[in-house]
């Protein structure tokens, strides 16, 4: 067995990139459309996604209904499982904008991936998104109002 | 199903009852004690814990935060990778008596559950798990529809 987590940080690395560049053909070629159990669990959605066509649709939905699409790993742990399976754990900040016209929005997601090797590369076949509770980012944000407020009343 | 799954069932079974004793000792003796690497994410914890030290730390204070703990697991699924890696996913609807303030009526959640597990020498265990709750917009949705049941319950039929 290689220990080389090279090439599976490189491929989750490049589907953060597709993201960003709003690249559907980057993105479905991330993944592999061959397994029928790939699933994609989207931070916003209630069911998971499972199955190549779903996994498709939910990001061609998600391109087409925002202009500026960013995501910045700020930590990256990739394993190597054996000679073809490989997982990633990863803390990312993402942030979406429809239009022009309309502000950012954005947060931080932790990501849990795992991949597969086929004809050498190494393709997406389950990619979990899990923000942090609510509970906890509303004390954050709360926690973050108060410290501008601090700030403006010195 | 298999017998494959069973096991993998079975330690995700035992693993979710520990909550009921909040056994965090019996839910470490089901994680890859060989891992050198665990990652557990509870949604929680805004920072992901990584290394033995970590998770022993969150178990620890898990104990010392809550007085008591149910939790249950539904939908589980299990997606064999190879002979001895699965990825495996679960909702956890857990409810939570936090030790302070006394007396306060316990919260609950569903979260989704997603594992990576290994078969070892002593059977299927955790080396990954990270929680994933629905997002914040998401909830306040939710949260919105279950007050509308509430208030407006005659309405439920044509919501």
């Amino acid at each position: 067995m290689t220990d080389d987590v090279k090439p599976v940080r490189e491929a989750v690395e490049k589907f953060w990139s597709a993201w960003c560049a709003r690249d559907l053909a980057a993105l479905t070629a991330a993944w592999d459309e061959a397994d029928p159990d790939c699933s994609y669990l989207a931070a916003e959605l209630e069911n998971r996604l499972v199955g190549a066509v779903e996994v498709y649709s939910f990001m061609h939905e998600t391109i087409t209904a925002f202009d500026v699409i960013c995501m910045r790993p700020k930590l990256i742990y990739p394993r190597r499982l054996n000679a073809n399976l490989g997982s990633v754990f990863a803390v990312v900040d993402w942030a979406l904008q429809k239009s022009e016209a309309s502000e950012f929005i954005g947060g931080t997601v932790r990501i849990s991936a795992v991949m597969r090797r086929g004809d050498e590369l190494w393709r997406l076949c389950h990619y979990a998104e899990c923000p942090v509770a609510p509970l906890v980012e509303l004390r954050q944000f709360y926690q973050s109002i108060a410290a501008d407020g601090h700030r403006a009343m010195l | 199903m298999n017998a494959t799954k069973e096991d993998i069932l079975d330690t995700v079974q035992r693993y979710v009852a520990c909550a009921e004793t909040m056994d965090f000792a019996g839910r470490k003796a089901l994680w890859d004690a060989d891992e050198p690497l665990p990652i557990i994410c509870p949604e929680e914890s805004a920072e992901p814990l990584i290394g033995w030290q970590e998770l022993d730390a969150y178990w620890s204070h898990s104990r010392v935060v809550m007085s008591d703990l149910r939790a249950q697991a539904s939908n589980l699924k299990v997606h064999l990778l190879s002979d001895d890696i699965a990825w495996v996913v679960y909702d956890n609807r857990w409810i939570a008596y936090m030790a302070a303030p006394a007396n306060e009526p316990p919260i609950s959640a569903d979260v989704r559950m997603n594992a990576l597990m290994r078969k070892t020498s002593s059977g299927w265990r955790y080396f990954q798990l990270v929680e994933g709750p629905v997002d914040l917009m998401t909830m306040a949705y939710q949260a919105a529809q279950r007050r509308a049941r509430t208030l407006f319950p005659e309405l439920a039929g044509d919501c």
